[in-house]
């Protein structure tokens, strides 16, 4: 209950000012730019592309999402008392990632609206990959905003939370060129640790159960590790 | 008082201890990655232990204070902690990716193996080793590495590497790599090359079918050459030679140089027989090829009793112009076979002025479905025509025949030349109208154990240095060996339809999309969130 109240809080914040909808209508604008220039081009019925831009646009807008959710409270010193109040770090941290998660799951419900519109001129469409790439795109929403909160714990400073964010989201998207430069052991287990090849699965059209547990693994580590960090506050 | 003391306090000890575990963290990192330089990394090591000792000088205290603060206990709890949770994850992931369901959302089931390729993967007794040669980012070495993850996954023998031959011309070099593409799979010290046609099937851009689409085989070529690596059993193919054969070692025109290395690359072990001794037993298909002159009655005999022994096969392949009545009768008398001397007319030559040139047609058999699954077709060359007979025991399938513009032409060459000018004129009631046959597979004793199979075929200049390289003449030549060797347990799997469906988007629909998406909607969606910032400033 705690949890869904902080969640609450947290989404009347976002929903009642304009933020939320500067960040959607961005994203939309964005998002739907590529779609149609992607389509116009190659005329081809596949929303690879789409997702795949998605989740990069995804990657530079969530750290602008995440990076408020406790560097204010810091800032602001409310953080006090939510420590002092009887909701234990987790339940903030809990509440707090599913606000930011529900919000990005509004974000990419808005996006529907393509492969509704593929759909219309390719009735041959294949659903099967666009229905496993809406799953891996919610997985990886999940990830970024685990790592988003993480870095929000680390600072009251806005703009330091969102650059950590962004900084550690662009590490782990890219992890996977690490098997081309080192052809060995290292190289390979840096390279498991890559977002994008595991989300690359799902955008292909295969639920593999092996990325749903690292996607999930990804993000309560994470979350765990923002906990961590903000239970820290009170002895650092 | 006390904020005097502190101020004393210098903190190149604490430094000290930060870059002595520098220190020892790149050690640990210089030994995993450069394990030749194991000096190095015990030198980063000793210079870590010198600050420790260095820091420890400068203030005993130093240790006690970094290790045994209140401070450090609860940073070692959260960091022991977290190192846990990051473990259990590790442990979760690694069982996740070990033990994974995994599904194919695809509407053609574009990323799966078919049920007789995961059998043949997780019953592999002996470790299996495939290498790709691919330049990194290509779409096809894409393709051909999510197979090969797929395969990975269904067994630990079997291992897979991806080698870019511009990035590393050596091991390229030491494998006998042709082509970019190339596959090899290995097995003991049996090796079987995949080459690239072998995996991929591209339409004819110039006469489009829009049901021809381009098709990945992969699955079906991997699979084939694991079975054919793993069998344990190398089959061996001996040519006859010493009658006028073409070489298999020879590179001239008419020489067969060039399928003895396609057939080394399947798999087999190719050896020569000149029939002054018994045939080895090891052999399981022996070739006759093209021979200019005719076999001796002792040879023939030779060769029959090799045939009459179990799994004895033949391929035999008499080209037209020759005079070769002992193998004539022995493929007549054994085999139901009859070789005529017409050769064939194909009105396709003769419209591209080369009436010696045929374009066979490929009937149903397991030899010809792979080709024709991929609409692939065959060139030969001064065809002569054979005849199938009913014979007991036997059963003949017909393989090639020429089409139904063709003819055999009687008496086509005078004094041993081929007269060019009267090819043109079919002489009704003389020469036999089309189709003729071109090819034949027979199975002899088909209905018991010992029985044997024999390919015939009224060209050999189709799988000579000369012509094997054009079209699907060495996919016809190796298949009728396959076949003759008794590879039935050569899979065949579905190929991969790899086209992506088009749309037909016209401008006016583009501006329409462009419109709602570009526009429409995040314009919907900003005049939703300012009611929405109004009414709450309302209340």
């Amino acid at each position: 209950m705690k949890v869904l109240a902080i969640m609450k809080r947290e989404l009347q914040s976002f929903f009642f000012s304009p933020i939320a909808y500067i960040v959607f209508a961005a994203f939309m604008t964005i998002v739907g730019y590529l779609f149609w220039i992607v389509l116009a081009t190659s005329k081809m019925a596949t929303l690879e592309p789409m997702l795949y831009n998605a989740a990069f646009i995804l990657l530079l807008a969530s750290p602008v999402l995440t990076m408020r959710l406790i560097s204010e409270e810091k800032k602001s010193r409310t953080i006090e008392l939510l420590l002092t109040s009887p909701i234990s770090p987790a339940e903030i941290i809990l509440g707090k990632f599913l606000a930011c998660f529900v919000l990005y799951a509004v974000l990419i419900a808005l996006t529907l609206q393509y492969p509704l519109i593929m759909w219309y001129y390719a009735p041959n469409l294949d659903w099967g990959p666009i229905i496993s790439g809406y799953i891996g795109l919610l997985l990886l929403g999940g990830a970024f905003i685990s790592v988003g909160v993480f870095a929000s714990t680390l600072t009251e400073n806005q703009i330091i939370a969102a650059m950590i964010s962004f900084g550690s989201l662009v590490l782990f998207w890219i992890f996977g060129w690490a098997k081309h430069a080192f052809e060995n052991a290292f190289g390979q287990m840096i390279s498991n640790l890559s977002v994008f090849d595991r989300y690359s699965e799902f955008l292909r059209g295969i639920l593999d159960s092996g990325n749903v547990v690292f996607f999930a693994v990804f993000t309560l580590t994470w979350l765990f590790l923002a906990t961590r960090a903000l239970e820290s506050d009170r002895w650092r | 008082m006390n904020d005097k003391r502190k101020m004393k306090i210098s903190i190149l000890p604490y430094i000290g201890i930060l870059i002595a575990f520098t220190c020892f963290i790149a050690a640990g990192l210089i030994y995993l990655n450069f394990p030749s330089n194991v000096n190095v990394a015990l030198y980063t090591l000793g210079l870590g232990i010198i600050f420790i000792i260095s820091s420890m000088i400068l203030r005993p205290a130093v240790l006690k204070e970094v290790f045994f603060s209140r401070k450090t206990v609860l940073w070692v709890n959260d960091i022991f902690l977290v190192l846990t949770i990051v473990g259990i994850g590790v442990v979760l992931s690694y069982i996740g990716y070990r033990r994974n369901f995994r599904y194919d959302f695809t509407y053609n089931q574009m990323f799966s193996l078919s049920e007789q390729t995961i059998k043949v993967v997780r019953e592999l007794e002996k470790s299996v080793k495939v290498t790709a040669f691919y330049p990194q980012g290509i779409a096809e070495g894409t393709a051909v590495e999510d197979l090969l993850k797929e395969y990975k996954r269904h067994s630990d023998r079997f291992s897979y590497t991806i080698v870019d031959p511009v990035r590393d011309p050596l091991t390229t070099r030491a494998m006998n790599i042709k082509e970019v593409g190339q596959i090899v799979v290995q097995c003991d010290t049996n090796r079987v090359d995949i080459s690239v046609s072998d995996l991929f099937y591209s339409p004819n851009p110039y006469n489009r079918n829009p049901n021809d689409k381009p098709k990945f085989t992969g699955e079906q070529a991997l699979t084939s050459a694991i079975v054919n690596v793993t069998s344990g059993v190398k089959r061996v193919i001996s040519f006859v030679s010493g009658h006028g054969e073409g070489s298999i070692t020879g590179f001239q025109g008419r020489d067969l140089g060039l399928l003895n290395e396609f057939l080394v690359s399947e798999n087999f072990e190719v050896t020569e027989t000149n029939l002054s001794d018994i045939i080895d037993s090891k052999v399981s298909v022996l070739v006759i090829a093209n021979p200019q002159q005719d076999y001796l009655e002792s040879e023939i005999k030779k060769i029959k009793e090799f045939l009459d022994q179990k799994d004895k096969n033949l391929l035999m392949a008499l080209d037209y112009g020759y005079s070769l009545p002992n193998l004539e009768n022995f493929a007549l008398d054994n085999y139901a076979v009859l070789f005529n001397s017409d050769l064939t007319v194909d009105n396709r030559g003769l419209q591209i002025g080369q009436p010696g040139v045929v374009a066979p047609e490929l009937a149903d058999h397991a030899i010809t479905k792979p080709l024709k699954e991929k609409k692939l077709t065959n060139l030969m060359y001064l065809a002569r025509t054979i005849s199938a007979e009913e014979k007991t025991g036997t059963r003949a399938s017909v393989l090639v025949t020429s089409d139904d513009r063709s003819w055999g032409k009687r008496n086509a060459a005078n004094n041993g030349q081929i007269q060019v000018a009267d090819l043109k004129n079919f002489r009704e009631g003389v020469d036999v109208r089309g189709p003729v046959t071109l090819g034949v597979a027979v199975e002899r004793n088909y209905a018991v154990a010992s029985g044997s199979k024999a390919v015939f075929f009224s060209d050999s200049d189709f799988f000579s240095n000369s012509l094997i390289k054009q079209l699907a003449n060495r996919d016809l030549i190796i298949n009728s060996i396959n076949w003759a060797a008794g590879q039935t347990e050569m899979v065949s799997v579905r190929p991969r339809i790899l086209e992506i469906p088009q749309i037909d988007f016209k401008p006016e629909s583009s501006n329409i999309v462009f419109t709602v998406c570009v526009f429409g909607a995040p314009l919907f969606v900003v005049l939703f969130g300012g009611i929405v910032y109004m009414v709450r400033r309302r209340v």
